[in-house]
């Protein structure tokens, strides 16, 4: 492991035990996270990205959810052989979290002010209730509310959701945590809003030198926060790569469907958006072979029976696809120029303006 | 041009909230003097972030509520207020499909139950077996295996739930369909399946289509006319491509630029991280207090639809009083 | 096209750094959890409690020794088999020297017979009024919820007594009583549920199909809350007994000679220093009912609640 490597997740596997069966939420997850970056985790529901990111809190829902496997390697110390009091040690103080609903994170019947003012009590139990009160308003104008006096005073009602989320925000990084953990946090946010979170996201980012895990199911709000993005699919990561390369040059054939399923806000329109088959598999199905191997154009016979070596790339980048592995049997069926099919037509512009 | 099909004009929505904790804010102006026109086989898209008011119109398109002003014609009859055989002949031409598809089927029938509901709700002398061969028949149009006809909803996936409803809104052979927000709720993965069914099916039977969507880039890819919605009221209208191309309506500008784009945004400005959707006002443009450009008279009288853009065609409208007098400049004065 | 090639990667080989070996396949065994768990999470309590009740009430007549009602003052105040009676009268007499394992067995099919019927009269009447009150809204809803607030100001005993004082007591009475008593309840919840499910997207589909208020109810509405109905009815059929019991007891409810467990206590009270085993058997009974049926309907709605259902 490399010196700038902050967080790595080897071959980790949390299963949910459900009265319907066991659930492989997530089996054999592998990416690294390094100091000072911005990693964009995305997947489909299911893939379990969130189960992930649980795991790496340790607070996967016991008793059901269950770490069978691998390891959480912050810093160097595994996360997975800590006690719950050591855990609580990592929480909040070097791991920082945001979760998707901004209501829920916030306790309705206390005012934002004297939940910061808790957070902050952590880290300097001896302030005084005025000091703490002066830092808690720091914390709220950094994070880009105006009028912070007043609205310490506020209940968690009286704010809208994108002010709550930047409450969560505030309180995720008043103990200056070395990873910042956002699951789905602009979800519940309308487009405006969360244009402007995602922006507050980057900035406490730089501002604290923190790593940033930002998790997502959708590949464009990564794109736009993130240095490098690694995209998960049935509980194991796919593809990892920097986003200008994840962006251009896709290696694995579900992030190049993915970003051929989209519809784009500006250049050319596709006639045809391109059809990924089926649906995501079922994680409850114990599986051999690549998971992706039943919707994908290009498998061939190998994929569908054993599931490919991870190939790593010089400049970190990774790819678990036989099309990938050198001197591998290329997969029967598999072309080299990759095609992929039903996309009908590319029209350009003008073409999309005829009316 | 293709004649009308659906014309919106004029039409408000108020509810009077019964227990007012303020004095003078019991009104609310959900839906505030919306005008538009569908053209038969037409993609129209409404577009609006959360409170803008654009589910409250579809559901009064839909008749599932009535407006408190405006009128409503399909096809030239007056919907608004239609009641019996005139709203069971609107609800044969006007079916929809909506965002969750869990909460749309209903959890304890069979989908043949489901997906027959509208023509056995209209024409009850069908007979078992042709009702059979029609669901059948719709099923293997949606993509799906005639063998799940007995199942529960619950027996089958989001995608696969989203299709039985798409097949059940053909049911009654309907010349419109209302799409309130049909993609938003499935994986990416499936969305583009969905999408493609949808256009497919409308250039085979030649439907009409009014979408309801917050993602620009589906509306794009769907509609050809475009209506952004901002608190109740339009705030620009016109060919989809004009307008997110050469977005004119601040509003619409904002959105056009927070829209997720698959790029990377190095040091995106931070401007104005406090204002957000505050409440309707009466007076003025609902979007004066967040808007850059805003001046005094934006906040005393509301901005009429007015004809803007470079190619100046009389389709596309924007209601700001900053645009009437001269093109924005590309950044906001300081 | 240069949308599509440029997405063509090439396959280069020069800059791989390492290959490393797929994460070894884990086969889990699917189905072990899942019985242990089942198991755990049956009723077993509750059903080893309801099942002898459930017995004697509907075989009972096959099953008694004795005639319930047959009076026989040689065999007064005998005591049961465990306090060093004879098998011929398990559960010892009474002291009219009536066999208590026959009354009890009569007694349990006449006070079932009642809980079940008060509470099904119950269920049926209140949810019409809920159903009718969450789907009309308005001012039916308001009137018909100050009637169920009214209702439910009332205590049970009082209003039987004044029942009883109107048409005199007996099994009618006890059914009207559990009636008046427990339908304000359903009336509230399935008013609440309807409310919830009118929300529903199918409910506003179904308007768009252009159905009927009636289907909506019958096909949309109704069978959707019949889960939450079922699990009120449960829970309410031990409470039955035990009104049921007391309502005997007070002389309002079942008149001797009739077995009733209720009127099983109220004749064994004043043997209670000599023969405490008269009141205490038919009391066990009531309590093992009351108990059995709320673990039943708190089992039943962990079970039909489908948020609860996954784990």
């Amino acid at each position: 492991m490399s010196n700038d490597t902050l967080l790595e997740i080897k071959d980790l596997r949390t299963y949910v035990h459900m009265r319907a069966g066991t659930v492989r939420a997530v089996d054999g997850a592998s990416f690294i996270i390094r100091r000072g970056e911005a990693l964009g985790l995305v997947g489909e529901s299911g893939s379990g990205k969130s189960m992930t990111c649980m795991a790496i809190m340790r607070v996967e829902p016991r008793p059901a959810a269950v770490i069978e496997g691998g390891q959480i390697l912050l810093e160097g110390e595994n996360l997975i052989d800590k006690s719950l009091e050591e855990m609580q040690q990592v929480r909040g103080r070097r791991i920082g979290m945001i979760l998707q609903d901004p209501l829920n994170s916030l306790n309705p019947v206390l005012t934002i002010g004297n939940q910061l003012i808790e957070a902050l009590r952590l880290l300097e139990p001896g302030a005084s209730k005025a000091d703490l009160r002066r830092k808690a308003r720091a914390a709220l104008e950094r994070v880009g509310i105006t009028n912070a006096a007043s609205r310490l005073d506020s209940y968690p009602f009286e704010f809208s959701g994108g002010m709550c989320q930047r409450v969560t925000a505030a309180m995720a990084v008043a103990r200056h945590p070395t990873l910042l953990i956002a699951d789905e946090p602009t979800t519940a946010l309308d487009v405006t809003t969360q244009a402007r979170f995602l922006g507050l996201l980057d900035q406490l980012r730089r501002e604290e030198g923190m790593s940033l895990l930002l998790v997502s199911h959708d590949l464009g709000i990564v794109a736009e926060t993130c240095d490098r993005v690694a995209v998960m699919y049935a509980g194991r990561v796919v593809e990892t790569g920097v986003t200008t390369q994840i962006l251009s040059a896709p290696r694995h054939p579900y992030t190049r469907a993915l970003m051929f399923a989209v519809p784009h806000l500006h250049g050319p329109r596709t006639k045809r958006l391109y059809q990924i088959r089926g649906e995501p598999p079922s994680v409850r199905a114990p599986t051999v072979g690549c998971r992706f191997a039943p919707r994908c154009d290009q498998a061939g016979d190998l994929c569908r029976v054993q599931y490919p070596p991870t190939v790593h790339y010089a400049n970190g980048d990774t790819v678990a696809c036989w099309l990938h592995v050198p001197d591998a049997a290329a997969p029967a069926g598999a072309s080299h120029t990759l095609p992929l099919q039903r996309v009908d037509s590319v029209v350009t512009d003008a073409e999309g303006c005829g009316k | 041009m293709n004649p009308p099909l659906l014309e919106v004009r004029g039409v408000g929505k108020t509810f009077v909230l019964r227990h007012q904790r303020r004095r003078g804010h019991n009104i609310v102006r959900a839906v505030d003097n919306v005008s538009f026109v569908v053209r038969k086989g037409e993609s129209v898209g409404i577009a609006g972030e959360s409170g803008s008011g654009k589910s409250t119109l579809a559901r009064i398109i839909l008749r599932l509520d009535r407006p408190t002003d405006g009128e409503i014609r399909f096809a030239g009859e007056d919907i608004a207020t239609a009641e019996g055989h005139e709203l069971m002949a609107y609800r044969r031409q006007v079916q929809a499909v909506f965002q969750n598809s869990s909460s749309a089927l209903s959890p304890r029938m069979r989908i043949r139950d489901i997906i027959a509901e509208p023509l056995i709700v209209q024409q009850s002398d069908t007979s078992p077996a042709e009702i059979d061969r029609r669901v059948d028949d719709l099923l293997g149009r949606v993509g799906l295996s005639p063998q799940i006809r007995l199942s529960f909803p619950h027996e089958l996936s989001g995608g696969q739930k989203q299709r039985v409803a798409i097949a059940r809104s053909l049911m009654v052979r309907p010349s419109m369909l209302v799409l309130d927000e049909p993609v938003s709720a499935l994986d990416v993965s499936v969305r583009s399946q969905v999408l493609n069914l949808l256009l497919d099916l409308q250039e085979e039977r030649g439907l009409t289509y009014l979408m309801i969507a917050h993602d620009l880039a589906i509306l794009r890819h769907v509609t050809t006319y475009l209506v952004i919605m901002y608190l109740g009221r339009i705030v620009e209208q016109g060919p989809t491509e004009e307008i997110l191309g050469a977005p004119q309506h601040p509003y619409t500008r904002a959105l056009v630029a927070a829209s997720p784009r698959l790029e990377r945004i190095e040091n995106r400005v931070l401007a104005a991280l406090d204002s957000e959707v505050t409440s309707t006002t009466d007076d003025g443009c609902a979007y004066a207090p967040r808007c850059p450009w805003a001046e005094a008279r934006c906040h005393e009288e509301v901005p009429r639809l007015m004809v803007v853009g470079e190619h100046a065609t009389a389709a596309h409208m924007a209601a700001c009083h900053a645009l009437q007098a001269v093109s924005l400049s590309e950044t906001p004065p300081a | 096209m240069s949308e599509m090639s440029r997405l063509h990667t090439p396959l280069g080989r020069g800059d791989i750094s390492q290959v490393v070996p797929a994460p070894e396949e884990l086969q889990v065994d699917a189905a072990a959890p899942r019985k242990r768990r089942a198991v755990r999470r049956a009723p077993i309590l509750a059903l080893f409690l309801l099942t002898p009740i459930l017995v004697f009430g509907f075989f009972g007549h096959f099953l008694m020794p004795h005639d319930p009602t047959m009076i026989s003052p040689v065999h007064a105040l005998l005591p049961p088999v465990f306090a060093g009676g004879t098998w011929e009268y398990a559960l010892g007499t009474d002291h009219m020297g009536r066999d208590l394992l026959s009354r009890l067995i009569d007694g349990a099919s006449n006070s079932l017979a009642v809980a079940f019927f008060g509470v099904a009269l119950a269920g049926a009447f209140g949810t019409a009024i809920g159903l009718t009150a969450g789907y009309l809204r308005g001012a039916v809803e308001e009137l018909l919820m100050r009637l169920v607030d009214m209702q439910l100001a009332i205590p049970t005993i009082l209003l039987a007594v004044l029942l009883a004082a109107v048409i005199g007591g007996g099994l009618t009475t006890v059914i009207a009583s559990l009636m008046i008593t427990f339908w304000a309840s359903y009336a509230r919840v399935v008013r609440g549920e309807t409310l919830i499910l009118m929300q529903r997207d199918y409910v506003a589909l179904a308007r768009v199909a252009g159905a009927s208020r009636w289907r909506i109810v019958r096909l949309h509405v109704l069978p959707n809350l019949l889960s939450v109905v079922v699990v009120l009815a449960t829970l309410q059929l031990g409470a039955a007994v035990g009104i049921e019991a007391a309502l005997t007891f007070l002389g309002l409810g079942i008149q001797p000679p009739a077995s009733a467990w209720g009127l099983m206590i109220s004749d064994g009270k004043l043997y209670m220093s000599q023969a405490w085993w008269i009141p205490t058997i038919p009391g066990i009974a009531i309590v093992m009912t009351v108990l059995g049926s709320n673990l039943l309907g708190d089992w039943l709605r962990d079970r039909l609640d489908p948020r609860l259902s996954q784990l």
